[in-house]
């Protein structure tokens, strides 16, 4: 559940105040709850509203894997596929041609939850448009995949992920597959960025929780490749 | 006292301000927690962008100098901004310097030889972690409300053999601290300690609740969500279908050359569409947006792109429009073979569901034999 109350939970919005400096708001004046009310709900309203777009990328276009799953991992030389795995251990992370990562980005916790407790991110959205095609029994798999800092999910622990598929139905599917990833449990500032040029006036470093978006596709139609990838958006919901 | 940054809003009941009665000073010590989250914690992500190895047939990455444009608006708060660049996998003797333009106002930090004075070689291929090298930079001189900025990251091949950049990323540092100090929407946490005389302050005082106003509106009209989608710029002149840069020739609006080229049975490509959600400040009025592209043209012919948008959901694998799409138009005036910035004020509709709107391009170029290139596309918003 989001934090920070607002006046109306049906229509939310942000309420203008005078603008500072416009001296309404004499030394020593007592401040008016109706005021108080306002400014905390802006307060809040802000806080919710204000989510970070995490990045929008042209896909790959046409896509299309050689036999299996497991045929992208020839060459790559540090890991070796699970045949035992699910699909994020199968897809093939490491190739720019079966994945792409957006982020980093420092985490905001605008959410408070009760079970575990504690407060956590907020949710993010990921759009991938495709295209599959028509190759009879062709499977097309999209999968994202949120992690702490910017390692693959073969190597990190995701926070949380979600994929789908698309079979082949006779016909060109144009689909707009959205991924809403929520963190269920709390998540502790793992890394120190640099936050000032100097530390005089206050702390020179910040410790943030990075992260990073991961998707994922592969499709078995090798033969046609008329399965294909457009756009990939990533972005933080309002709460 | 600097005021500590919170990673994360402060829970509050309307309730607990008792209407008719005197305001406690507990309430202000929430509203100077809150504003530092706000200009403090929740800065800008301007963005990343992915380069794809270019199509058979197109001008190869390696060993060709491009540039990759990331469009950048200072939040108020923000003092440093965090620079990633990751290369693509290359073979053992293929390097490249890597030199990142800074907006003007904007100084180094820790470069990271991201200044250009390093030769990066680029990581063998066949690892599953990319290699990124990361510089910050120093963005309290940069101007807050400026939307004409941009960062440049330039790849330059040693002995025309570097396979490139793969992704740039470039995101703002949240503060641990906010200084008492007016040049930064600061805000003395001791001022609104129990006992403390409510004074006004004026706004660039770093105490006082006027002060608290101005560092609440910078988080509404100085924050800005920024969507980039960008790819290279270089000086390749190929013609269309060679070229390595997003491309549109015909001289009528239509589908702009992404690069996918067509399918194994000819199929053409669809046009790509983007998602966000936009900010809901105000319920039912548009939000502004500056439209940003970064271009050139082959020839003096004036040529033209669009941003086409449209509110609604996305449920099911479909995505619905709420109302009709809206066509907003910028002309781009010929730059014979020059790269060049272009802008336009435009609004995303607000009907979608929860804020979310569909964004899509088409462009209009100089003609047969001619091209309009397209390196940047970027909506800053510019809420005001």
């Amino acid at each position: 559940m989001p934090i920070g109350q607002r006046l109306s939970s049906v229509s939310p919005r942000y309420i203008r105040h005078p603008p500072a400096a416009s001296g309404w708001n004499a030394d020593g004046d007592a401040l008016d709850s109706g005021t108080a009310h306002i400014v905390h709900n802006n307060l809040s309203h802000l806080s919710a509203q204000n989510a970070r777009l995490i990045g929008h990328q042209r896909g790959p276009g046409w896509i299309g894997q050689l036999v299996s799953l497991y045929g992208p991992f020839a060459g790559i030389v540090d890991v070796a596929p699970d045949p035992g795995a699910d699909v994020y251990g199968t897809h093939p992370w490491a190739q720019p041609t079966n994945a792409l990562c957006l982020g980093p980005w420092p985490l905001s916790f605008t959410r408070l939850q009760t079970s575990p407790p504690g407060f956590v991110p907020r949710r993010v959205r990921v759009v991938v448009e495709v295209q599959k095609g028509t190759t009879a029994t062709t499977t097309l798999y999209v999968m994202t995949a949120l992690v702490l800092g910017s390692g693959t999910p073969l190597q990190t622990s995701p926070l949380v992920r979600s994929y789908t598929s698309v079979s082949a139905t006779g016909a060109n599917q144009q689909k707009q597959l959205h991924f809403d990833l929520t963190v269920e449990a709390p998540v502790r500032p793992s890394e120190l960025w640099r936050s000032r040029p100097s530390g005089t006036d206050a702390a020179a470093d910040t410790l943030v929780a990075p992260c990073s978006v991961w998707v994922g596709w592969t499709s078995d139609d090798a033969v046609n490749r008329l399965d294909a990838v457009w756009s990939v958006s990533a972005f933080e919901l309002a709460d | 006292m600097p005021t500590p940054v919170s990673q994360a809003p402060t829970a509050f009941s309307l309730a607990a301000v008792r209407t008719a009665q005197p305001v406690v000073s507990g309430g202000l010590a929430r509203w100077a927690d809150e504003v530092s989250f706000l200009v403090g914690h929740n800065v800008h992500n301007a963005g990343c962008a992915f380069i794809h190895p270019r199509g058979s047939g197109r001008t190869s990455l390696v060993g060709l100098t491009y540039s990759v444009w990331v469009p950048y608006a200072r939040s108020s708060g923000a003092q440093v901004v965090r620079v990633g660049v990751e290369l693509h996998p290359g073979e053992d003797d293929e390097a490249q310097t890597i030199n990142v333009t800074l907006p003007t106002g904007a100084a180094w930090v820790d470069a990271g030889g991201l200044d250009g004075s390093v030769s990066f070689y680029n990581p063998p291929p066949g690892r599953t972690r990319g290699e990124e090298h990361v510089g910050y930079v120093d963005v309290s001189g940069v101007t807050v409300g400026d939307l004409a900025l941009a960062f440049q990251v330039t790849t330059t091949p040693a002995g025309s053999k570097g396979a490139g950049v793969r992704a740039v990323r470039v995101t703002e540092v949240p503060l641990a601290q906010l200084a008492v100090d007016s040049a930064e929407p600061g805000w003395d946490a001791a001022a609104t300690r129990p006992g403390r005389l409510v004074i006004d302050g004026g706004a660039s005082s770093p105490r006082g609740v006027q002060r608290l106003f101005h560092c609440l509106d910078a988080a509404r009209s100085d924050w800005r969500k920024h969507l980039v989608i960008a790819d290279i710029e270089s000086a390749d002149a190929n013609v269309y279908g060679v070229t390595p840069h997003w491309s549109r020739e015909a001289a009528t609006y239509g589908a702009i050359d992404w690069g996918y080229g067509l399918s194994t049975l000819g199929t053409s490509p669809q046009d790509p569409r983007w998602y966000l959600q936009v900010r809901s400040i105000r319920p039912g009025v548009d939000t502004a947006y500056r439209f940003r592209v970064r271009y050139r043209t082959s020839n003096g012919t004036t040529c033209g792109v669009r941003l086409i948008a449209q509110g609604g959901s996305v449920s099911g694998g479909t995505f619905t429009g709420a109302g009709a799409a809206t066509t907003q138009t910028l002309s781009l005036a010929g730059t014979s073979g020059a790269w060049a910035w272009d802008a336009l004020d435009v609004t995303l509709p607000s009907d979608g569901t929860d804020g979310l709107v569909q964004v899509s391009f088409d462009a209009k170029g100089p003609g047969a034999g001619q091209l309009l290139s397209l390196a940047c596309l970027g909506l800053v918003e510019n809420e005001p």
